[in-house]
């Protein structure tokens, strides 16, 4: 009885190996016709996902505290009131383990949406004015241009998990409001100070965009007592 | 069942082959993708065969989105295309297919789909460097630190591709034995000792979300020179030199001059030397030569020989001849020899320690019998027996043997002139060959006509035994 049993596993295996040959991708059958769309996974989308927006996290604080550097090299002590330039477009944080698990994956994945589309036109404008200072060190203009393409990167995986999570369509959301306006000013310090304040308050958004995706994971594939870390 | 799998199996590989064959004769297919760092990435086909006038388009989908050309034909080379920053996604997969446009019709390929974190292989790491750590006392060889750089150069790159490595290196004195240390995580590794030679390292990584490796980046030379003396030659030196030092020596002591000069080299400890005075007299000569010499030295005093005496008392009386026979007539003194067999001294011995200058020390205190007891000899003349003088008995001890003796103590009385200084007492052997027997030896008459022929200490006229210390006397006395 064992040899047959060895036996067959050598030729399921035997059987199964040309597949891996070929090369084919697990989801997507090597077929002519069009017809059939091949997606990844879900457990690989969100991995990737989380992985974006702790990268993103990281290299935000990284870049709050560069600019912290520059600010004090040059004789600049700016202040920003904690709670002034980041408060009305922010999307609230549930606090307490009972609003955590009243809160549906579609509000994560909403919220989420609304703060990637918001902080990707700020960020292209504050790395278009950083390369105007005058010596801003290149660490942080490498940073601030990184953080906008992956956080345009970001948003396109947000949408992919809307449709594949919730199954809508690809929806750009009309509730926000345009405060994007052109911020042009002579005054270097106005400019400076709105640049702070563009980096001082996506960092937090950063870290709401990691927890989140962290819990929907964690209720996506764990499916276990998950609660805001 | 056997035979059933085997045909499946047969069948298959069959198929598969048949599959590419086909492949190669009439379609163009994608064979290979490639994406070095997760932002871009190439795709290349493999053409039809008769590649005249053949145009070719790839068109892709991601998602359900409709169908793109590809953007950029050239920069990946000839059947290829080139996908650049803007059209990189890591979110959806990419299915694509070739056309080939020809003068029948077109021919279009199968779809091949990816998914870009799968495709990724890296180029090799780069800036492979080594630092020489510092040599280490007592150790040949050296502690080298390779390094080298992730080969992704954008930001967060570690993290965003997550890489495993692998790094190899030789003993270019044996090229064919590659040495690999595998799944190395940090972009370091330190040799610890290295022998002396010369290496080759290089490096290779992949992403850990793929299994292309790829090539090997380029290799280093390192040159590792050893220290001048190694252990086992210091050793070897160490050695040569006491053997040849001690071959020296011993011949030094064998050649006809050697003498010389190994007196020269290794010069003898001088042996005392006092004026006058020569090793040879100090080896053989007599004492009172030596006494003589060195009676000048301030608080010399002769050497004094003691005298012990051994009170011995027998077992049985029965033999035991009683002293009345001594002094019946006075005029001869009988040499009694006792012979007690075995030594059994029932009650404690009396030690007596005489010394030529009278002085005596008794060492125990229990008294002999008295039948030892200082038996007064008689002189030949008629003097008056002396009085009761303290018994002296005479050296008994024999050097060097297990023999004990007892001599009866030569009278020495106060009358008598002290004697003179005792010279080298030789104790007079009386032994008995193979017996262990303690004897008892009293002094004989000493017969005019015998010379003193001993020195003895003896006071003058006092009886000396004769040469063999046996009873020499013509009275015949029963001998035990």
């Amino acid at each position: 009885m064992k040899k047959t049993t060895v036996l067959q596993v050598c030729v399921a295996f035997v059987l199964c190996s040309p597949q891996v040959m070929t090369g084919s991708p697990v989801d997507c059958p090597d077929q002519d016709t069009a017809g059939t769309s091949c997606s990844i996974s879900m457990e690989k989308l969100l991995e990737r996902a989380v992985q974006h927006a702790e990268l993103i996290y990281r290299v935000s604080e990284e870049s709050k505290l560069l600019f912290d550097e520059m600010l004090i090299s040059n004789g600049m002590n700016l202040h920003i009131p904690e709670g002034n330039m980041c408060a009305p477009k922010t999307v609230p944080v549930p606090l307490s383990k009972s609003e955590i698990q009243q809160i549906s994956d579609k509000w994560i994945l909403h919220s989420l949406l609304i703060l990637a589309q918001f902080w990707i036109d700020p960020l292209a404008e504050v790395q278009a004015s950083l390369e105007n200072y005058e010596n801003a060190p290149s660490a942080l203009l490498t940073r601030s241009k990184w953080m906008s393409t992956k956080l345009m990167s970001l948003e396109q995986g947000i949408t992919v998990l809307i449709r594949q999570i919730l199954g809508e369509g690809s929806l750009t959301l009309e509730g926000l409001e345009e405060t994007s306006d052109r911020f042009v000013s002579s005054n270097i310090l106005e400019t400076v100070r709105r640049d702070y304040s563009v980096i001082y308050c996506f960092r937090k958004d950063a870290h709401k965009m990691q927890t989140f995706l962290k819990l929907l994971k964690c209720r996506q594939i764990d499916k276990e007592n998950c609660s805001l870390f | 069942m056997l035979c059933f799998l085997l045909l499946t199996l047969h069948w298959m590989t069959v198929t598969v082959a048949l599959q590419s064959s086909r492949e190669d004769d009439k379609r163009p297919y994608i064979y290979r993708c490639r994406s070095p760092n997760m932002e871009i990435f190439t795709c290349w086909w493999r053409p039809i065969a008769n590649q005249d006038n053949v145009t070719y388009t790839l068109l892709y989908t991601t998602g359900e989105r409709t169908p793109r050309e590809c953007p950029d034909y050239v920069s990946g080379g000839i059947n290829s295309c080139f996908f650049d920053a803007k059209h990189t996604q890591v979110w959806e997969m990419y299915c694509m297919n070739v056309t080939a446009h020809t003068h029948t019709g077109p021919i279009t390929s199968q779809k091949h789909c990816l998914d870009v974190v799968d495709i990724v292989e890296t180029d090799p790491p780069s800036n492979l460097t080594y630092v020489m750590l510092n040599e280490s006392i007592g150790e040949v060889g050296r502690s080298v630190l390779v390094s080298w750089l992730h080969p992704v150069k954008s930001l967060v790159h570690e993290e965003l591709i997550m890489l495993v490595y692998e790094l190899r290196y030789r003993n270019l004195a044996q090229p064919d034995n590659w040495r690999v240390m595998e799944r190395l995580r940090e972009p370091h590794v330190e040799f610890l000792d290295l022998p002396v030679g010369r290496y080759e390292f290089s490096v290779r990584c992949r992403s850990t979300s793929n299994k292309h490796w790829s090539v090997w980046s380029e290799s280093i030379f390192i040159t590792i020179s050893g220290s001048a003396l190694s252990d086992r030659m210091l050793a070897l030196i160490l050695v040569t030199g006491i053997a040849i030092m001690i071959f020296v020596f011993i011949s030094l002591g064998n050649i006809p001059r050697g003498k010389g000069i190994k007196s020269f080299l290794l010069p003898a400890i001088p042996k005392p030397c006092i004026p006058g005075l020569e090793s040879a007299l100090l080896k053989k000569g007599k004492i009172d030569e030596i006494d003589q010499h060195f009676s000048s030295f301030h608080s010399y005093k002769s050497p004094q020989y003691c005298t012990e005496t051994w009170y011995q008392v027998s077992v049985d009386t029965g033999p035991a001849v009683t002293p009345s026979s001594i002094q019946s007539d006075g005029i001869q003194e009988d040499v009694l020899i006792t012979l007690i067999t075995p030594i059994v001294p029932i009650r404690p011995i009396t030690q007596y320690v005489t010394c030529p200058d009278g002085q005596q020390s008794v060492q125990t205190s229990c008294t002999p019998m008295p039948y030892v007891r200082g038996p007064a000899p008689y002189f030949k003349e008629d003097m008056p027996p002396p009085e009761p003088c303290p018994a002296h008995p005479e050296l008994v001890s024999v050097p060097g043997m297990d023999y004990r003796m007892i001599l009866n103590p030569t009278p020495y009385c106060e009358e008598d002139t002290p004697p003179p200084d005792p010279g080298p007492i030789h104790p007079e052997l009386v032994s008995v060959p193979g017996m262990d027997y303690s004897m008892i030896l009293k002094p004989t008459t000493y017969c005019e006509e015998d010379t003193p022929s001993r020195p003895w200490p003896r006071p003058p006229g006092a009886c000396v035994c004769p040469r063999n210390g046996l009873q020499h006397d013509s009275k015949p006395r029963p001998q035990l």
